[in-house]
């Protein structure tokens, strides 16, 4: 059978690799491959995606500390609280579920720009307009954690509204 | 009926009860505020009254009078008290936030954050776990004054039996609070 037109591949043969490669690579699969990987608990990758967003807020907080707008011991206490929240959703991850992080938990590179303390309120509003959402697939000690962090993100949108910036 | 959010409706009459006397001793911008957030607790009140009526409960009725945890006599006071009241709430929303229906779950997530930020409305100060057992605000502002201080002074010295406290919100599946 012709596979090639003037050096090139024809479309009947790439679509028969690929088909033969998938039904190969399914034999396998099913004969002599590796076990399949065992299922993530929702909770884990909920809370993975809750210390992912955590980490970027504090990252926000660390690029607000280089803006002019105000200064940078002002914006301490908020970061600390972040952190506070980021260690209470850490403490709640299975031991072996924290050697595995999700990819979206890489951390960003160091932070060079500056952002504004309006930035860091909407970033803050985001964040507490999105916790029932998340609390509807929590855990109930979970969840109440959530409604307790959702309550302080959405006092920090006030308190940034009293800093000057 | 989950019995959390028997304790979110009863201090929420509670609140309105609160509210009533905060108002009546505060003017100006002060007596705006108490008067917004008098509304803000009867219409989370009705809400509490529909969602316990929808599972088929019949909603406790308010208590004729309660026991306020001190004597309001003075604005000072009156702020004192709302922002017990609003932290107190916070504390009853976040064990009804462990409710199994994802509705009600909304309810108190969202009750809970307008109760935070009314408490820092009156008093400017943060705590990084609102509602949780053991938290210490710190002054959001260099002339804030930090966090009420809880007194158990019973400034209106009644014990009748149709009197409640306050504080009706003890926690029997208390949050507890992250290390």
């Amino acid at each position: 059978m012709e596979h090639t037109t003037r050096g090139h591949l024809t479309r009947r043969a790439l679509l028969g690799t690929t088909v033969s490669g998938l039904i190969v690579s399914g034999c396998s699969s099913l004969s002599s491959g590796p076990a399949a990987p065992k299922p993530v608990d929702p909770q884990v990758v909920l809370l993975r995606s809750l210390i992912a967003a955590k980490e970027q807020m504090i990252q926000l907080y660390q690029r607000g500390a280089l803006s002019e707008d105000v200064p940078a011991a002002a914006l301490a206490p908020f970061q600390e609280r972040h952190a506070a929240h980021l260690a209470a959703f850490r403490k709640l991850l299975p031991p072996d579920a924290t050697a595995a992080p999700s990819p979206a938990v890489t951390p960003s590179p160091a932070p060079t720009s500056a952002v504004s303390v309006k930035k860091l309120r909407d970033a803050e509003r985001k964040a507490a307009a999105g916790r029932p959402a998340q609390m509807a697939q929590a855990s109930p000690a979970l969840s109440q954690l959530l409604a307790s962090v959702g309550a302080c993100e959405a006092v920090h949108v006030m308190a940034l509204g009293g800093l000057r910036g | 009926m989950a019995d959390s959010l028997a304790k979110a409706l009863a201090a929420e009459h509670a609140a309105v009860y609160a509210y009533g006397v905060i108002g009546a001793k505060t003017a100006g911008k002060l007596r705006v505020r108490a008067t917004t957030s008098f509304d803000a607790h009867r219409a989370r009140r009705d809400q509490l009254r529909m969602l316990i009526t929808q599972q088929g409960a019949k909603p406790a009725e308010p208590s004729p009078t309660y026991q306020l945890p001190f004597e309001v006599t003075r604005p000072s006071d009156a702020v004192r008290l709302a922002v017990l009241v609003e932290q107190r709430l916070v504390t009853a929303y976040l064990e009804l936030a462990a409710d199994e229906d994802a509705s009600v779950r909304r309810v108190a997530a969202l009750a809970a954050q307008e109760c935070a930020t009314r408490a820092y409305g009156w008093q400017p100060a943060v705590t990084a776990f609102p509602g949780m057992p053991g938290q210490t605000a710190s002054p959001a502002q260099p002339d804030g004054t930090g966090e009420a201080t809880e007194e158990t002074t019973d400034g209106t010295g009644e014990t009748s039996a149709t009197t409640e406290t306050i504080d009706p919100t003890p926690i029997a599946s208390e949050p507890s609070a992250p290390q």
